[in-house]
């Protein structure tokens, strides 16, 4: 059998609010296989963007086990999350997050300049070509359009080929058009690079393109 | 990763990020150009004034060297060893005298006279508004010999060029009035104005008899060859027994060069302050930045940048604009002495060499690069806070964390470093640990008490539901936002500089120009001789507006020796040793004089010389009963034993003497008698006349005057430490600026919401303006109470004077305080208050 490239096991995380303590996610298990799509859905305050973020290494469990590509990302340290996340985990935001004084091409560059890649530059172009933004490339975030901001993201994030991509309602701030242009593009270089996605997101058009779907309620799985 | 590619990469994230212009930094800039160019100014002129005092010590002193002698002129084998070294010699003699101009209403005023010879001034020359020289201004004319005399005297005497006056017995006629004299910088501290005549033109004045106060000077151009060193040496063996004090332009007025180094001193310990200050700005500019970054920062973390990476780039940012705002100090700080230049030459009487200096821009450009990183690190620490899950939460606001111990540990270091960097280029360890414990003890009230009021607003703001205005002022305050904290730590460090300093000088010159002249005599009276003595109580007794009246011997002499080793080696540099002392004798202590220890003489003693000594001044010197001392008298040691020490108290402005011997040991040397006299103000005139007709040789010191020009030169010196304490409040207002200007979109916002639920524009506006009025008053309070605590040491431990608070200082810091807080947000405030409502509710503000 395939070693999972995400495994989660009776995952728990609570978060000290002002208001006390909230359960965000309660003994959540999944495993998901190398290359396979999944969709996460559920309504607002769910714990789906938490989720997400736990198997980033963006968030601490408070309790259980995660485990991607083999390692145990509970065990880690901030800068080992870090370097781990650099080479093998590739993040797609709803409010893209571009670093807004750098050029399209400059934000794209940056994972492969952490990794010391001395063609950063020239695989960045390639990688903003293929998302269509060849004549974008020395414009600043602003200068952008929103689906032309998350093709920049999307482009920054595969150009490391990760094995695992994240993306939270990549098409949430988009008009329907642009998100149809960026899902496309998405599943496209997920099918290119056989990584893993995980997509979270209230679209169900996009949820279905997905091979699986998980529900997710009230911090539980609902529906895997 | 390896080191260097992380810093690599830092450095190319951080140069994408300096692309964005310098907004952001602002603050950190213009804060380190203000301390950094305070810091290389006060440092440029003190150098330049070293560099005056040594180039131009020859012109200072008015020749190579100088050989002094105190009541007397130079012997014969004194006279003959001087010639052999010098190619030149010039004999200047100094004493005080009253001048008399007879007319109408008779005219007397007090003169500090230089009587000179014809080879005077051996260097530079006597600048006259008459005359080219001035040979010529005082030569004799029909048998009357010329002066010349300072402007300020001439004009309150009302004379004209020809007019006569009498210096003791001797008429003189004015030849000519001084505009500047060569050597006036090594003359010292004189109570009357300068006049100059030939030494010879005084024979038969009676100014010079045996036991005047009159001090002789030899001033001598050397050969070239002399060796000042070996010279010095063999002055010393050879004479220093006979009272004679060396000095060569080397070091041609130590007083003013002691003055000038302490005040640089005090001033660069104030500029330091103002630096600090700036450090307040520096962090508050660091973490307002950071906190826009937030978003950046976690993004960079999602993708993979480490710890180090994200604080390299930020820490690199930091240097970068830092070193910018030091450069541009230093430039401005180098500059700036040669923009006062005119304004400089003219005020301080002392030669100064406008240049650039390296070591006082290098010594500020270390103070300001301490100082942002000292204030950058804390900041900075928090980056570790940002979590990359704000991304996807839109938090912006970390929550409140120590910095870790690393960190904590670094900023320490730093801050121990630039205290002790500090004390070793003022060369000040004691005022600097002082320096830095006020300033220190000053921020933690200031963070305490902006910590209090933050809590006490919050529980305050919820009993006011009937006051809105007042309500959400004080919620401001409560609010991370308002940045209550830098309001009150920016300002008020500001403000105790200028409380403390205000406070200080007000009590002093108090003491000086209030309290003392209900307690001082109305005149001094010098130079009376011993026959002259009974006639002189009488016409005192016989005045009825003369409320009382003393007299003692005075004789001055220099201690030499202590215990048969060089005074200063067994005292160190205390002011009794430095120059000559009054000396008296008596048969029994004076009145007021308490005995503190040991026993007083018999009045009819007549065994080996015993001195009873000044308890405050031998205690600071290190001396006890039995110690010996060798006090030269013209000329003559006399070894005489302490056997008592007592209270002297001079801050009645009366007769106190340091040492007093018994009469045995002095009464049969030449000397004179000084008199204190208490008199009614509208008697003073009177008495002065009628002694100085009887008597043309007494000089007369009107204390009134003297206390008028001490007070005179205690402002100027208040003054100038103001001027100093000025940057301090500027960088504190440019802090209270950039933070208002921080706050500017939370006052949109806030503005906003308030006018979308029905505020008007007034309300929201007075609502602004109070939490300025509260927080600015709030720092003024503090200041002040931190100003007063530190003037009330100052006074009761330091300078011995009464304290009490100078209201008018008091009023100005605390409504400095409200105002510099309202004018600074007033124009963030009135911009919030007119950017429109529908844009702010769209986030396109």
């Amino acid at each position: 059998m395939q070693r999972p490239s995400i495994l989660l096991e009776n995952v728990s995380l609570s978060l000290d609010g002002n208001a006390g303590i909230v359960d965000i996610l309660k003994g959540i298990s999944i495993d998901i296989q190398e290359g396979e799509s999944i969709g996460i859905v559920g309504p607002s305050g769910s714990g789906k963007s938490s989720l997400l973020m736990l198997m980033g290494g963006l968030e601490r469990i408070t309790s259980g086990k995660i485990n991607l590509l083999g390692q145990n990302l509970h065990e880690m340290n901030e800068n080992k999350l870090a370097s781990f996340r650099r080479t093998n985990v590739g993040i797609i935001f709803q409010s893209f997050h571009l670093i807004p004084t750098m050029t399209a091409l400059e934000n794209v560059a940056i994972p492969l300049e952490l990794n010391g890649n001395k063609d950063a530059f020239d695989l960045a172009e390639k990688a903003l070509t293929k998302v269509g933004l060849k004549n974008r490339l020395s414009h600043f975030p602003s200068q952008l359009s929103g689906g032309e901001q998350q093709r920049t993201a999307l482009a920054r994030a595969v150009i490391a080929s990760p094995k695992i991509l994240l993306a939270d309602e990549p098409t949430g701030n988009l008009d329907y058009e642009n998100g149809k242009i960026v899902a496309d593009y998405l599943f496209e270089l997920h099918s290119e690079n056989n990584a893993t996605l995980v997509l979270v997101t209230h679209d169900l058009e996009l949820a279905n393109r997905c091979e699986r779907k998980i529900k997710i309620s009230d911090g539980e799985i609902f529906t895997q | 990763m390896k080191i260097f590619q992380e810093l690599q990469i830092s450095w190319q994230i951080a140069r994408r990020e300096i692309r964005n212009g310098i907004s952001g930094f602002r603050i950190l800039i213009a804060c380190l150009v203000l301390g950094v160019a305070t810091i290389t100014i006060i440092g440029s002129i003190k150098s330049g004034i070293e560099k005056g005092l040594i180039e131009e010590g020859a012109l200072l002193l008015g020749g190579d060297a100088e050989a002094e002698f105190t009541y007397r002129f130079a012997n014969l084998a004194e006279l003959n060893w001087l010639e052999s070294k010098a190619t030149k010699i010039s004999e200047v003699v100094d004493f005080r005298s009253m001048l008399f101009v007879e007319g109408e209403i008779n005219e007397r005023a007090l003169t500090q006279v230089k009587a000179v010879d014809k080879n005077y001034p051996l260097m530079g020359k006597v600048n006259l508004y008459s005359y080219e020289n001035l040979s010529e201004a005082l030569q004799k004319e029909k048998g009357v010999p010329g002066a010349v005399i300072e402007q300020i005297l001439v004009d309150r005497l009302g004379l004209k060029l020809g007019d006569t006056f009498k210096l003791g017995q001797t008429k003189f006629y004015l030849g000519g009035v001084i505009k500047s004299i060569p050597d006036s910088g090594s003359d010292g501290f004189g109570l009357g104005p300068r006049s100059i005549v030939y030494k010879d033109d005084l024979e038969g004045s009676g100014l010079l008899a045996p036991g005047t106060l009159f001090s002789t000077k030899y001033r001598l151009n050397l050969k070239e060859t002399a060796d000042l060193d070996l010279l010095s040496e063999n002055a010393s063996e050879k004479f220093e027994k006979t009272g004679m004090r060396w000095k060569d332009a080397r070091n041609a007025a130590p007083g003013i060069n002691e003055f000038v180094e302490r005040l640089e001193t005090f001033l660069v310990l104030v500029g330091l302050s103002g630096l600090i200050v700036g450090g307040v700005g520096i962090a508050a500019s660091v973490r307002s930045y950071l906190l826009v970054k937030t978003s950046t920062i976690a993004t960079l973390r999602s993708i993979g940048a480490t710890n180090n990476i994200i604080f390299q780039t930020y820490f690199l940012q930091i240097i970068i604009f830092s070193f910018l705002g030091i450069l541009i100090g230093g430039c401005l700080g180098s500059i700036g002495p040669f923009l006062l230049g005119k304004w400089l030459t003219a005020s301080i009487p002392i030669p100064i060499k406008i240049s650039i200096y390296f070591k006082p821009i290098l010594e500020a450009i270390i103070y300001g690069l301490l100082t942002s990183i000292a204030f950058s690190l804390w900041p900075l620490s928090s980056i570790e806070n940002i979590n990359s899950s704000e991304l996807f939460r839109n938090e912006t606001e970390t929550k409140f964390r120590l910095p870790r111990f690393q960190y904590l540990t670094t900023i320490s270091v730093i801050v121990l470093s630039l205290i002790a960097l500090a004390a070793y280029f003022t060369g000040s360890i004691k005022l600097t640990l002082w320096t830095a414990f006020a300033i220190s003890s000053s921020f933690l009230c200031l963070i305490f008490v902006a910590a209090a009021i933050r809590i006490g607003t919050q529980k305050l703001r919820i009993k006011l539901r009937r006051n809105p205005k007042l309500r959400w002022a004080l919620s401001a305050i409560t609010g991370p936002k308002e940045g209550a904290i830098i309001v009150i730590l920016s300002i008020g460090i500001g403000l105790s500089v200028l409380s403390s300093i205000g406070q200080i000088s007000g009590n002093i010159r108090a003491a000086i120009q209030q309290d003392l002249p209900d307690v001082a005599p109305s005149y001094f009276f010098i130079d009376i001789q011993k026959s002259q003595m009974p006639e002189f109580r009488q016409i005192m007794e016989a005045n009825k507006d003369v409320t009382s009246f003393d007299e003692a011997p005075m004789i001055r002499g220099i201690i030499s020796k202590i215990n048969g080793i060089s005074a200063k080696e067994f005292a160190g540099e205390h002011w009794v040793l430095s120059g000559d002392r009054g000396i008296t004798y008596s048969k029994a202590p004076l009145e007021r004089s308490k005995i503190t220890e040991g026993i007083w003489w018999e009045p009819e003693y007549k065994g080996p010389a015993q001195i009873s000594f000044s308890d405050e001044e031998g205690k600071e010197m290190g001396l006890s009963l039995g110690d010996e001392l060798t006090v030269n008298i013209m000329g003559r040691d006399i070894n005489a034993t302490i056997t008592s020490f007592r209270d002297v108290d001079f801050s009645t402005a009366g007769i106190g003497f340091i040492m007093s011997m018994n009469p045995h040991a002095l009464e049969s040397a030449p000397h004179s008698f000084i008199s204190t006299v208490y008199a009614k103000p509208k008697a003073e005139a009177e008495l002065l006349r009628k002694v100085a007709s009887k008597f043309p040789n007494i000089t007369a010191v009107r204390i009134k005057e003297a206390i008028a020009q001490v007070s005179s030169i205690l402002s100027s010196i208040s003054s100038v430490i103001l001027y100093g304490a000025t940057t301090t409040i500027l960088t504190g207002f440019l802090v209270l600026i950039g933070t208002a200007a921080s706050t500017e979109k939370a006052r949109k916002y806030e503005a906003a919401i308030l006018k979308a639920v029905g505020a008007s524009k007034a309300s929201i506006l007075f609502s602004f303006a109070l939490r300025s009025m509260l927080l600015g008053g709030v720092a003024g309070i503090v200041a002040l109470t931190i100003g007063i605590l530190g003037a009330w040491a100052v006074c009761k431990y330091l300078m011995g004077t009464e304290f009490s608070i100078i209201w008018l200082n008091a009023f100005l810091v605390i409504v400095g305080g409200v105002l510099a807080n309202i004018f600074a947000s007033l124009y963030f405030s009135i911009r919030a208050m007119r950017t429109s409502t529908s844009s702010v509710l769209r986030s396109e503000y």
